[in-house]
């Protein structure tokens, strides 16, 4: 089934209704917010958008750890893992939430305190937060790689 | 807001199965454990308002298709 919604980044849109994932808890800040659709920037783009289905405004680029920070495991609470009914992490889909500086988009960075956990099967999904502090909010995702001017 | 004065290693129960001990104490600083089931959640509540400043942030982010596009090339072209 395909639905039509309002997106940030590309105005209407057809989407599957399986791109639909379902917040209980919403996202920190945004804890009225349930539902986001996980929509991608374009076929080889690593950045994929999560755009609230009720909000046209609330939309974050996201990205999966792996590509910036291969051995990042979030350090969660069975609470985290009960809430979306996964048994282990290895299950799950993991996206970490990008903030772009306006003024120098190289130094964009990835929340690896803050991780989005999904449950792929149920398309149940949690922000949830690493007890590992040595994950930080703010990774830089380009660390160690030449400067070219954006 | 409950005000309870404590010493070092004494406690206090929250409900029936949270219990917070007084650890340590330096000066102004105060080790805290706490025992409390595994499907409670406890952090620093610094922390909670830390990544909400960020989701705000990464939600006001102005950034046009074409640089993302080239942020995207870099991020491909990234030795792993």
């Amino acid at each position: 089934m395909t639905k039509e919604i309002e997106t940030k980044p590309f105005g209407k849109m057809q989407i599957d209704e399986r791109q639909i994932l379902n917040f209980p808890e919403g996202i920190l800040g945004f804890e009225k917010y349930n539902e986001f659709a996980l929509i991608e920037e374009n076929q080889e783009s690593p950045f994929k958008w999560l755009q609230s289905l009720n909000e046209i405004d609330l939309a974050f680029i996201v990205i999966q750890p792996d590509l910036f920070a291969p051995d990042y495991k979030p350090a969660l609470g069975q609470e985290d893992l009960d809430l979306i009914n996964l048994s282990s992490l290895e299950e799950a889909l993991i996206m970490t939430i990008v903030t772009i500086p306006n003024d120098n988009p190289q130094m964009m960075t990835a929340n690896l305190q803050g991780p989005v956990i999904i449950n792929p099967k149920t398309r149940a999904a949690k922000q949830c937060i690493s007890k590992n502090e040595n994950h930080p909010l703010r990774k830089l995702i380009l660390e160690n790689i030449p400067m070219e001017k954006v | 807001m409950l005000v309870l004065a404590r010493r070092l290693n004494q406690s206090i129960i929250i409900g029936n199965d949270i219990e917070v001990v007084i650890v340590d104490i330096k000066g102004d600083q105060v080790k805290i454990g706490i025992k409390a089931p595994k499907n409670v959640s406890v952090h620093r509540a610094e922390i909670h308002q830390e990544i909400q400043a960020e989701n705000i942030k990464a939600m006001n982010i102005q950034i046009k298709p074409a640089d993302l596009g080239k942020l995207s090339d870099i991020l491909k072209k990234k030795p792993q």
